[in-house]
C-alpha cells in the first residue's frame, strides 16, 4: 500500500513542478461530495470536447470510486502506469493523468488536428488512387492497412525519435515477404540514430544512413498509398514518422526511383514506352550539358557538318567559351526552378514566363549565349523533371555538374570516366545491406 | 581514411589522357575541302588549296561563304603551316570530306603525296577523293547554284545521301589508299569537271602505279560501278534495227571465278539482271519477253566483255583479280604475284549475263 501512495504522490509533485508555469496545462479537481480525484492534462493536445463525456459525466454518475476506477481501466486508451518518466512522456503525447486516492491512471486522449488526407501532389498520376498521406500516423497506418489486408502485416512503434522531438515512429511491413536480417539492421540503425529533432522522413533518412553525405537517396520517399502497399508485397520495410505525408521505403534499388505507380496502371506497351522515356530523359539531363562542351570544344568532327557549321555560327558573338556559356544558362535555370518552388503559387507561372521565355531570347539577342545552348538548357530542364521520385531527381541535377567539370577538363574522355566514375559509385552503393544499382527488386525470380 | 581518394587519383590520372586541348568551335576554321594541284612553273612541290568554310551568325545566309588559301610548297604540311598563318583560326581537318587532285598531277606518282593523308590523325579516313579536271583548285571555287554549305554538293554526289546514279563513282580515302598500296588492285577516282557552274560527274579515271593509266568514259563508268558495287539504280539501253527500249534494273548480282586451266585460264563473270522495261519507242509484246531479254543479254554481255578487255590491254586492274588470286592460292607472295602477273595478260574473260524482265510494263 505504501508503495501506491507514494505512487500518486510523486507523480503528482513531479507534474506540478514540469507544467505549473505553461498556461496550457490544466489541473483539475474533481469533488461529487464523497470522493475527490484528480487530472491533469495538456488541454491544447488532448481531445477537449471528450473530457465531458468520458470523465466528467461518469464520474457524477457512478457513486462508487472503484467502480468509477474500472470504468476508467475499461476505456480504449488506457494506459498502465509504468513510472513518473513514462508518465511525463505521456501527458506530453496528449495523455490525461487521473489521480484517484493513490492510484494513478492514464488515458490517451489526443487530438491531433492534421489527419486530413492530402491529395498527391509530388507524385500525381493521371490515372490511379489521387490522394496522398496526411501528416498524422495513425491516418495513414489506417490508410494502409485499408490498402493491403493481410494478417501477416505488421505494425510496430518501437521508439520516439529524437532526443527533444520525441514524435512517434511506425515500422510496417509484411511478416511473410520482409527479409529479417534487413528489418534487423533498419532497427538497429533506428536505435543508433541520436538527434535532437527529426521532424521529416528525409531527415529521418540522412539519419538513418551512417554515411551521412550522400549523393543519391538510399531509401525511397513516398507520399503514396498505393505505392507503399505495393512495396509492403514485395518484401519492403515501411518507416513512418508522425507529422510528415511522406514515408521511407527500405530497402530501394536504382529502378525503384524510376518506376512510377502509372507504370502498373497503363497498358503494358504504354509503361514499357514510359519507362524508356523516363531513361532517355534520365541521360539527357545528365550528359547533355557536358556533351555539348565536349563536342563543341574538344571533339566537333562528331557533329554533322551542317550542325558544325550551325553551332560555330551561333557561338561566334558569345564572348566566353563554351562552359562557362552552359555554366551560366545552367545556374540560371536551376535558379528558376529553385524560384518557382518557392514563389506562391500565383506568381509561379509568371516568374516562368519571365525568366524562361523572356530571358532565354533576350540572351541570345544579346550574344550572351548561343541558340543552341537554350536548346539544350530546356532539354535538360524539362527531361529533369521526368524522373518520378523527385530526390533522384535532384541527385541526378547535381550529378551533371560533375560530369560537366570533368568534361571541361578533358573532353570527351572526362565525360567517358566521368560516366564510368557514376556507374561505379552506384554499384558500391547499398540500401539497408541491399545492392543498390540493381535494376529489378525480385528475388524470387532469381532464385528460380 | 579516404576511400575515395584512389578513384579520385585515378580520374586525375585518366584526365591527363586527353590529347586535343580545349578550343571552342568558334576558334576553329573548319576546312572542306582540299585541292592538291601541279604548279605551274615549278618542277617540284605542290599547289595545296584548302576551302575553308566560313559560318555566319544568321542562320538564314548560314555556311554560304567560304574562302580559299593556296599556298606553293613542297610538301603538304608546309603548306598547311603556311596557310595557318593566314587564317585567324585553327585549322580543323575534322569535317574535311572531298580531297580532290588535279589532273595534271596523276600524270606523276602520287603515292608520296597520301603519306600526309594517312598520317594526320584529324583527317577522316572516310573523306571522298576525285580528280578534278583542269584543276582541283578550279573545283574547289566553283560555287552550284543552291549550295547551303560550301562543297555540301559534293558530299550530297558522293554520299549517296543525295543523288544515286550509276555514273558517280564512289571512292573513300581508306578505300584509295589501300588499292594504291595493295598489289593485285588499281585504285580509281571520280573525274569531277565543271560545266555551266555546275558539277559534273560522269566518268573516271584508274591509276597504276599511282598514275593515271586510263580515262574511262560515261558507259564505261556505268558498267564498271556496275559490276564493281553491283549498283542496281540502272538503266540499259537497248538499240536494235527496229526496237528502242530502257530496262530498269531492280536488282542485280555480279561474281566471278578465276578458274585455271592447262591452256589458257579465264574468268567466269556471272551477271543476274532483274528489271522491267521503263520506257519503248515500239509496241512491245508481253509474249516476246525472252526475246527482249536476249537482247539485254547480248547488249550487256559485250559491254563487260569490252570493259574489261579494255583492262586487261591496259593492264590495270581496278576489279581486284589480282588480289582475289593472290588470296585464294598458296605459295609465296613473290612466286603467287609473278604467276600472276604472267597470267593477267593472257586470260580470257567469258561473260553470262542472265536477264529476268519481269513485264513489258504495259496492260493490254
Amino acid at each position: 500500500m505504501r508503495r501506491i501512495k507514494s505512487q500518486a504522490d510523486t507523480l503528482k509533485q513531479l507534474l506540478e513542478e514540469n507544467f505549473k508555469s505553461t498556461e496550457d496545462a490544466t489541473f483539475k479537481t474533481l469533488d461529487n461530495g464523497q470522493d475527490q480525484i484528480e487530472m491533469v492534462y495538456i488541454n491544447t493536445i488532448v481531445d477537449n470536447a471528450k473530457i465531458h463525456d468520458l470523465f466528467l459525466k461518469p464520474f457524477f454518475e457512478i457513486d462508487k470510486i472503484n467502480k468509477y476506477v474500472s470504468y476508467i481501466k475499461s476505456l480504449n486508451d488506457y494506459k498502465e502506469y509504468k513510472n513518473e518518466k513514462e508518465a511525463m512522456k505521456e501527458v506530453l503525447h496528449g495523455a490525461i493523468v487521473l489521480l484517484i486516492e493513490d492510484e494513478a491512471l492514464i488515458v490517451g486522449l489526443k487530438l491531433q488536428e492534421n489527419s486530413a488526407v492530402q491529395n498527391a501532389m509530388v507524385e500525381a498520376t493521371i490515372m490511379g488512387p489521387q490522394t496522398a498521406l496526411s501528416e498524422n500516423i495513425n491516418t495513414n497506418i489506417n490508410l494502409i492497412r485499408h490498402r493491403y489486408h493481410v494478417p501477416t502485416l505488421k505494425v510496430e512503434k518501437p521508439m520516439l525519435m529524437g532526443e527533444k522531438s520525441k514524435v512517434e515512429l511506425a515500422i510496417l511491413y509484411d511478416e511473410q515477404q520482409v527479409k529479417p536480417e534487413v528489418l534487423k539492421k533498419i532497427k538497429n540503425q533506428l536505435e543508433q540514430i541520436n538527434e535532437p529533432i527529426i521532424q521529416s522522413s528525409g531527415e529521418l533518412h540522412r539519419a538513418i544512413i551512417q554515411n551521412n553525405k550522400r549523393l543519391f537517396p538510399h531509401l525511397m520517399v513516398t507520399e503514396r498509398p498505393d505505392r507503399i502497399a505495393y512495396n509492403l508485397s514485395q518484401g519492403k520495410i515501411i518507416i513512418m514518422i508522425e507529422g510528415n505525408p511522406f514515408v521511407l521505403i527500405a530497402p530501394a534499388v536504382f529502378y525503384d526511383f524510376m518506376s512510377a505507380m502509372e507504370d502498373f496502371y497503363q497498358p503494358y506497351w504504354v509503361s514499357k514506352f514510359l519507362i524508356s522515356l523516363r531513361y532517355i530523359g534520365l541521360f539527357i539531363s545528365l550528359f547533355l550539358p557536358a556533351a555539348y562542351v565536349g563536342i563543341t570544344s574538344f571533339n566537333p568532327e562528331v557533329f554533322r557538318v551542317q550542325l558544325a557549321f550551325s553551332i560555330a555560327g551561333s557561338r561566334i558573338p558569345v564572348p566566353y567559351p563554351s562552359y562557362i556559356e552552359v555554366l551560366f544558362m545552367l545556374i540560371m535555370m536551376e535558379m528558376l526552378t529553385e524560384a518557382s518552388i518557392r514563389l506562391p503559387k500565383t506568381i509561379g507561372p509568371t516568374a516562368t514566363t519571365v525568366g524562361g521565355l523572356i530571358l532565354g531570347q533576350a540572351a541570345t539577342e544579346a550574344g550572351l549565349v548561343s541558340n543552341i545552348m537554350i536548346i539544350i538548357v530546356a532539354a535538360v530542364a524539362i527531361s529533369n523533371f521526368i524522373i518520378p521520385i523527385n530526390e533522384m531527381s535532384f541527385s541526378m541535377r547535381v550529378s551533371k555538374y560533375l560530369l560537366l567539370f570533368l568534361t571541361t577538363i578533358s573532353g570527351l574522355i572526362g565525360l567517358m570516366i566521368g560516366t564510368i566514375g557514376l556507374i561505379y559509385y552506384l554499384v558500391h552503393l547499398d540500401s539497408v545491406g541491399e545492392p543498390y544499382l540493381k535494376l529489378f527488386f525480385d528475388e524470387k525470380k532469381q532464385q528460380t | 581514411m579516404f576511400p575515395y581518394i584512389k578513384i579520385i587519383f585515378f580520374l586525375v590520372l585518366c584526365s591527363l589522357l586527353v590529347s586535343c586541348g580545349f578550343k571552342d568551335i568558334d576558334k576553329r576554321s573548319f576546312v572542306v575541302t582540299i585541292g592538291i594541284d601541279k604548279p605551274e612553273n615549278k618542277e617540284e612541290g605542290y599547289d595545296i588549296s584548302l576551302k575553308i568554310a566560313l559560318p555566319s551568325s544568321d542562320p538564314k545566309t548560314q555556311g554560304e561563304e567560304f574562302i580559299i588559301h593556296t599556298e606553293t610548297a613542297r610538301t603538304v604540311s608546309e603548306a598547311v603551316r603556311l596557310i595557318k598563318a593566314k587564317s585567324g583560326n585553327e585549322l580543323d581537318f575534322g569535317h574535311m570530306k572531298m580531297i580532290v587532285f588535279g589532273e595534271k598531277l596523276l600524270q606523276e606518282d602520287i603515292t608520296q603525296i597520301m603519306d600526309w593523308f594517312t598520317r594526320r590523325r584529324d583527317i577522316q579516313k572516310i573523306a571522298f577523293v576525285g580528280s578534278g579536271k583542269p584543276t582541283a583548285k578550279a573545283i574547289l571555287e566553283l560555287k552550284p547554284k543552291g549550295e547551303r554549305l560550301p562543297s555540301n554538293k559534293l558530299f550530297l554526289f558522293f554520299g549517296e545521301t543525295g543523288t544515286e546514279s550509276p555514273y558517280v563513282t564512289t571512292n573513300y580515302l581508306f578505300h584509295f589508299y589501300r588499292n594504291l598500296m595493295d598489289r593485285g588492285i588499281d585504285p580509281y577516282l571520280p573525274i569531277i569537271e565543271t560545266k555551266n557552274e555546275e558539277f559534273e560527274i560522269t566518268t573516271m579515271s584508274v591509276l597504276k602505279n599511282g598514275k593515271n593509266a586510263i580515262v574511262l568514259d560515261k558507259e564505261e563508268t556505268k558498267t564498271f560501278n556496275v559490276l564493281n558495287r553491283e549498283y542496281d539504280k540502272v538503266n540499259l539501253k537497248i538499240e536494235q534495227e527496229n526496237i528502242y527500249f530502257m530496262l530498269s534494273v531492280d536488282s542485280i548480282s555480279a561474281e566471278y571465278t578465276i578458274v585455271e586451266t592447262k591452256n589458257i585460264p579465264y574468268i567466269e563473270y556471272d551477271v543476274n539482271i532483274k528489271g522491267i522495261i521503263e520506257e519503248s519507242l515500239q509496241q512491245l509484246d508481253n509474249t516476246k519477253i525472252d526475246e527482249y531479254s536476249k537482247m539485254v543479254e547480248d547488249v550487256f554481255t559485250t559491254e563487260i566483255q569490252n570493259l574489261l578487255e579494255k583492262f586487261q590491254e591496259k593492264s590495270v586492274d581496278p576489279m581486284g583479280f589480282g588480289l582475289r588470286y593472290r588470296a585464294t592460292h598458296n605459295g609465296t607472295e613473290e612466286a603467287k604475284w609473278k604467276k600472276w602477273q604472267s597470267i593477267y595478260p593472257a586470260l580470257q574473260f567469258r561473260v553470262k549475263v542472265q536477264t529476268d524482265i519481269k513485264s513489258t510494263g504495259i496492260i493490254e
